[in-house]
């Protein structure tokens, strides 16, 4: 802040009228100085350790910021510093207010603040957030006694600048929203899915017949692959091109998922699917991260008159694990965050303008591409896979895997051990795709490829 | 003129870095960076603390030897993370602590970009990592060998017990001596 205040002091000082210099001067500091709380505050809403209490103790057990004085005290009243954790972001996300309350309970609060500064700089040791912020008080003050004295600004410098930041933020979302509603429109188009109309609805898939010369596709293996968390059954495409000369391919969205309206469990909706297809093959069903835990659900039963011949578990969900987060509130909350994070950047359509790790962990053609990002980034995408990470069931899902014939565990090096550890719970053999991650696996050209071996030669030796 | 000319000047200047600075705070937006739409100028975060605050002790270890991976000499990791000194005083005044937080400033960025699965090259071209090896240089505790590595170690007070030491990275061989070169069995 006090760099902030010292070059725009230099920058206003080009405006030669002293009242309007000093008016356009202070009137950009108090700006900062209330977004800087405001964001502090709203930020700190969005932290599952804010929100659950945590923050402040977590922060003082360390050794920059705990060591003082002052901490040592605090961190021996732990339900005082639970408090401080949850009053910090409100009042600091609340500090626009006081643009609107009467210029001596303003004075009052912003005291207080100076107070609270106080504190952090005698808890924390961090005395510069006294010198800096307490320095642009002056200039809040300044727009709050001009407003109450009903003066006109001088200059419209904060209207300017927030209607330009809500205006762009407004193109933002609304080039966010279209964009979600032309990959509507592909998914509907020639080159999109298909529709599988069933008693309640409709189930969104896609399907690729054998192509190799000589493959008969009324003997065909059936290869069905489950997407992972939130994911769009386009994260399958590069597998799925791969090993459809010789398998019947089929990707699928689960309920409540895309376009998917019926509300069929997993098992139901792959037996629709797979009695659509016109083979004798055996089945073979691939799942990628929590899509596991979906298998596991029907991996035992006769689906569409078959029996699971085998399964390809990429990073697959260890039951176990999940439970262990599910248990645990921090865990959990953390879990929240992230999807909180998501649902904050589809919404503004952040997701366009900043790296994200959907973006950059896939490479797959332009339109699936486009299908996994905007699907990745669609509000309603994130509020079913919320609902299906909390509600997803795990009891017996390790039994059931480990009753399947023949079951491969493929690993991303991300999640190599844990991966092995899986594949020893289930007696699966497995395999390691070198050099990536949980979403490249999947996402990369050559891991794809990779990892397409791996199915095919199962789905060979089914047949 | 020339007085209209300034101020609009100072006006546009003052109104765009406003207006990146409002759209750079939002709350999930780390890796945008508008400074490019402002000539450079650096651009305030206001997110402190949030929404994740840092809540463990990045840990500088250092060990000597002659640079070879071979060399069975070398010492054991030795702690050098500058200490700050804790008073009453560091409530008004606090100057020590700003060296060792601009290491640990560096540090936590190579955290975050050993936990995004940076490419090591990338991560040893960095601006980070120089300064690190640098400060690991005069951190060394005296001794007659030629080269030295650092490791990054985070340590999590609150974390669950057994999950607490999270090593970070480990650093190539470089010379003690600045003007030095290390053999070439450390590429």
């Amino acid at each position: 802040m006090t760099a902030i205040i010292t070059q725009y002091r230099v920058l206003s000082a080009l405006i030669l009228d002293r009242d309007r210099s000093d008016d356009v001067f202070l009137r950009a500091v108090n700006l900062q100085a209330g977004l800087s709380y405001f964001v502090s505050g709203v930020s700190k809403l969005f932290g599952s350790s804010w929100v659950q209490g945590d923050a402040l103790e977590e922060i003082l057990n360390t050794e920059s910021y705990g060591g003082g004085p002052a901490a040592r005290l605090l961190r021996y009243r732990p339900k005082v510093a639970r408090l401080l954790t949850w009053f910090t972001p409100l009042w600091e996300a609340a500090f626009p207010l006081i643009y609107l309350v009467p210029p001596r309970t303003a004075r009052l609060g912003l005291s207080a603040v100076k107070l609270f500064h106080l504190s952090v700089a005698a808890v924390m040791e961090l005395p510069r957030f006294v010198w800096g912020f307490s320095g642009s008080h002056g200039a809040v003050r300044y727009v709050v006694e001009r407003r109450a004295s009903a003066q006109a600004p001088t200059t419209g410098l904060e209207r300017v600048a927030l209607a330009s930041a809500a205006g762009v933020a407004v193109v933002s979302a609304i080039h966010a929203a279209s964009q979600r509603q032309l990959d509507s429109e592909r998914r509907r188009g020639l080159k999109g899915t298909k529709l599988l109309e069933v008693a309640d609805g409709v189930i969104e898939y896609h399907h690729l017949t054998p192509s190799a010369p000589g493959v008969n596709a009324i003997a065909a293996p059936i290869v069905v692959l489950e997407a992972g968390l939130g994911t769009a059954l386009e994260t399958w495409s590069w597998v799925g091109g791969a090993i459809s000369p010789i398998c019947h391919v089929v990707s699928y969205h689960r309920r409540g998922y895309g376009l998917t309206t019926s509300s069929l469990s997993g098992g139901e909706a792959v037996a629709a699917l797979v009695s659509s297809i016109d083979s004798r093959g055996p089945l073979i069903v691939a799942s990628h991260s929590i899509g596991l835990l979906n298998v596991a659900t029907y991996a035992n039963s006769i689906i569409a008159g078959k029996q699971i011949a085998a399964v390809v578990l990429v990073d697959g969900t260890d039951p176990d694990l999940l439970d262990q987060d599910r248990s645990d509130r921090r865990r959990i909350g953390m879990f929240l965050q992230s999807q909180l994070g998501t649902v904050f950047m589809a919404i503004t359509g952040l997701y366009n303008f900043v790296p994200n790790a959907v973006s950059r962990q896939n490479a797959f053609a332009p339109d699936d591409q486009s299908g996994v990002v905007q699907f990745a980034f669609s509000p309603r995408n994130i509020y079913r896979a919320v609902r299906e990470y909390l509600d997803v069931r795990t009891a017996h899902a390790l039994d059931s895997l480990a009753a399947v014939k023949r079951k491969v565990v493929v690993a991303s090096s991300e999640n190599a051990s844990q991966q092995a550890e899986l594949a020893q719970k289930l007696g699966a053999e497995y395999r390691l795709v070198d050099g990536s991650s949980h979403r490249s696996v999947l996402g990369n050209r050559q891991h794809a490829a990779t990892l397409s071996q791996i199915v095919v030669e199962v789905a060979a030796n089914a047949l | 003129m020339l007085s209209r000319t300034m101020s609009g000047v100072a006006m546009c200047a003052l109104s765009l870095h406003l207006i990146a600075s409002i759209l750079q705070n939002t709350p999930d937006s780390y890796n945008l960076d508008l400074r490019k739409f402002v000539g450079g100028w650096t651009l305030p975060g206001w997110r402190f603390f949030a929404p994740n605050p840092g809540v463990h002790n990045v840990h500088l270890l250092v060990r000597t030897g002659s640079g070879d991976q071979s060399d069975s000499s070398m010492t054991d990791w030795r702690d050098v993370t500058p200490q700050v000194g804790h008073a009453w005083t560091n409530v008004l005044l606090n100057p020590k602590s700003r060296g060792p937080k601009a290491l640990f400033d560096a540090m936590q960025q190579l955290s975050v970009m050993g936990a995004n699965y940076s490419a090591l090259e990338w991560i040893f071209g960095s601006l980070p990592y120089e300064l690190v090896v640098d400060a690991s240089r005069g951190l060394l505790p005296p001794g007659n060998d030629e080269a030295f590595q650092f490791l990054l170690l985070n340590y999590f007070p609150s974390g669950e017990a057994g999950k607490r030491m999270l090593p970070v990275l480990v650093s190539k061989w470089h010379a003690i001596s600045p003007t030095a070169a290390v053999g070439a069995s450390n590429e």
